[in-house]
C-alpha cells in the first residue's frame, strides 16, 4: 500500500471505524484515540498490508484496540454512568432509531460489536468471524442472542410508552 | 449436522434471512412441532437491523492523513527534512555540503578477496612455470610426447600367413581360425599402418569361379597393403623431424598437454581426453602443484561431481588430512 492508497484509506473507513468503535465503548475521546490507533498500526506495516485487506485489516486492529481497552480500562464504570444518564433522560425517547440505540448499549460488547459489524459494515459471517476471531457458528449464535435481546427491549419499552 | 436445543440458534437466523434449504426448512419445521417452546421464541423473534448512525462522522480525519512525498531527484520522503532544515540554514547553497551527505560507503572486502585469491594462483603458476622451464628439456618432452600408444592386432607377418593359409580352408575351419596378436603404435587415437577389417571379412571358395575373381582382388589389396607399411617411416622417427616449440610453448604443453590433447603414455588419457577443458580448476591444480612444489608439501584439490558433471563438493587434502571443504 503506498502512502496515497493509505490516505485514500483514511477518507473510506475513518468514519466507519469512528461510528462503530463510538457505539461500542460511547465515548468521543477514547474512540478517537482508539482509531488513531487503528491507522498508526496500518501506516507501520503499510508495505505489508495491500489496499484490498486495507478495510479488514483496520477493523481487525480497531475491534483488538477495543476490546483490550474495555477489558483493562475502568470503561465499565463510565458505561454504566452513561446508561443511567440516557435511562433517565428528560427528553424521552424520539423514534425507534434512539430506542434501538439505547437498546444497543445493553448488549454485551461482543453482541454489540457483531451486530454493528454486520449491520453497519454489511460483512458476512465469516468476515465477522475473522475480524473478532470466532467462528462462523459462534457468530451467528452471538447475533441471534443479540436480536432477542433488542427485541425483547423494544417491547418492553412499547409497554412503558 | 442435525437441528437441536444446543445449535437452533444458528437456524432461526438463517431461516430469517432466507439461507435454508428446503429440506432444512422441513427439518426445521419438525424440529419446532417436536419443541414448542423454542417454536414459541421462532414466532417471537425478529431479525432487528440496527440502522447505520450517518450523523457520526470522524472529525479529525486530517490528523490521520500521512504526507504522500513525490520524489523529485534526489529529494524524496527520507531527506525531504534534512533539506528544509539545510535551507532555513543556508547550507543548500554549499553545494559540497549536500554531496557528502549522499556519499554512499561501499564495503572492498570481497574486491579484496577476489583479487588476494588471484594472485595467490598467479604467484603459484607463475613458480611452477619457471621451475617446469629450468627443469624440462627437449629429450625430455619429446620422449614423453613421441610415446606411442600401443594396441592388440595382427603382426605383418601373421597376417600374410593367415591370409594365405585361410584362403586354402574349408569355409566351416576358417570361423574357428585362431591368430596371435602383438602390439602395434597408434597415433592420435587410431592405429598406425592398420590393415582394415574388410579384408578379414568374407566366406572364401577357390572352386567357385565367380568368388575367385574375389579372391584376387583380396591379393591385390593386400599387396598393397604390405608395401605401403614396409615403406613407411617409423613413427618415432617421423616424430622427431618435427619442428621443435619455442620454449613457451613446451610449458604450456607440459603443463595442459592433457587438455590440448597431446598423447602422454597410458591408455586412460584418451579417455580423459574428451572432457578435459581449461577451467578454473586447472588453474587452481597448477598454483597448488607450484605451492607443493615450494614448501614439499603434498596439497591436493579434491572435487566430487555429480552426474551431470556439476561440482558438489571441493576439499584441499594433505597426507590424508582435509584442511578445507566446502560441504560436510
Amino acid at each position: 500500500m503506498t502512502p496515497g492508497e493509505y490516505n485514500s484509506c483514511v477518507d473510506k473507513h475513518a468514519d466507519g471505524i469512528y461510528r462503530f468503535v463510538l457505539k461500542n465503548i460511547r465515548d468521543k475521546d477514547t474512540s478517537m484515540d482508539i482509531v488513531q490507533d487503528t491507522f498508526e498500526k496500518l501506516w507501520n506495516h503499510i508495505s505489508n498490508v495491500s489496499i484490498n485487506k486495507g478495510k479488514s485489516y483496520l477493523f481487525t486492529t480497531a475491534y483488538h484496540t477495543m476490546i483490550d481497552y474495555i477489558r483493562k480500562d475502568k470503561h465499565n464504570f463510565r458505561y454504566d454512568l452513561a446508561r443511567q444518564s440516557d435511562l433517565t433522560s428528560e427528553n424521552g425517547y424520539s423514534d425507534l432509531k434512539d430506542i434501538l440505540d439505547a437498546a444497543l448499549k445493553m448488549l454485551p460488547d461482543v453482541q454489540r460489536a457483531v451486530i454493528l459489524l454486520r449491520d453497519y459494515e454489511g460483512y458476512s459471517y465469516k468476515e465477522i468471524g475473522d475480524i473478532t476471531g470466532l467462528n462462523e457458528s459462534q457468530v451467528k449464535v452471538y447475533i441471534y442472542r443479540g436480536r432477542i435481546t433488542l427485541k425483547n427491549y423494544i417491547v418492553s419499552m412499547d409497554k412503558v410508552l | 449436522m442435525n437441528i437441536n436445543r444446543n445449535n437452533y440458534e444458528i437456524y432461526f437466523l438463517d431461516y430469517l434471512e432466507n439461507r435454508l434449504t428446503p429440506d432444512r426448512k422441513t427439518q426445521l419445521m419438525c424440529f419446532l412441532d417436536q419443541n414448542p417452546d423454542l417454536k414459541e421464541e421462532f414466532e417471537y423473534f425478529d431479525n432487528i437491523q440496527i440502522p447505520v448512525d450517518d450523523s457520526i462522522h470522524c472529525e479529525e480525519k486530517s490528523k490521520l492523513k500521512k504526507p504522500d512525498i513525490k520524489s523529485i531527484g534526489n529529494i524524496h520522503a527520507g531527506n525531504y527534512e534534512d533539506l528544509f532544515i539545510a535551507k532555513i540554514e543556508g547550507d543548500l547553497e554549499k553545494k559540497n555540503s549536500l554531496k557528502k551527505k549522499e556519499r554512499k560507503v561501499v564495503s572492498l572486502r570481497s574486491y579484496y578477496l577476489i583479487n588476494s585469491v588471484a594472485a595467490l594462483f598467479l604467484i603459484f603458476f607463475s613458480i611452477y612455470m619457471l621451475f617446469i622451464k629450468k627443469h624440462s628439456s627437449s629429450d625430455m618432452h619429446l620422449e614423453a610426447r613421441s610415446t606411442p600408444y600401443i594396441m592388440e592386432s595382427l603382426s605383418v607377418n601373421e597376417l600374410k600367413t593367415i591370409t594365405d593359409a585361410k584362403l586354402l580352408m574349408p569355409v566351416q575351419e576358417q570361423a574357428d581360425f585362431q591368430v596371435k596378436m602383438e602390439p602395434l603404435p597408434m597415433e592420435h587415437g587410431k592405429p598406425v599402418n592398420i590393415m582394415e577389417k574388410r579384408y578379414f571379412k568374407g566366406k572364401i571358395s577357390v572352386e567357385n569361379k565367380t568368388a575367385f575373381d574375389h579372391i584376387a582382388f583380396r591379393f591385390e589389396s593386400t599387396n598393397e597393403y604390405f608395401r605401403k607399411l614396409y615403406t613407411d617411416e617409423p613413427l618415432l622417427a617421423e616424430k622427431k623431424t618435427r619442428q621443435r616449440k619455442s620454449a613457451i610453448g613446451r610449458i604450456f604443453n607440459n603443463l595442459f598437454g592433457k587438455i590440448k590433447g597431446k598423447l602422454k603414455p597410458g591408455i586412460n588419457e584418451i579417455d580423459k581426453l574428451a572432457s578435459a577443458k581449461f577451467n578454473i580448476w586447472s588453474l587452481a591444480e597448477a598454483g597448488i602443484n607450484g605451492y607443493n612444489m615450494l614448501t614439499d608439501n603434498d596439497f591436493t584439490l579434491v572435487r566430487n561431481m555429480d552426474a551431470h558433471g556439476k561440482t558438489t563438493s571441493v576439499k584441499l587434502v594433505n597426507n590424508d588430512e582435509v584442511l578445507f571443504r566446502t560441504k560436510p
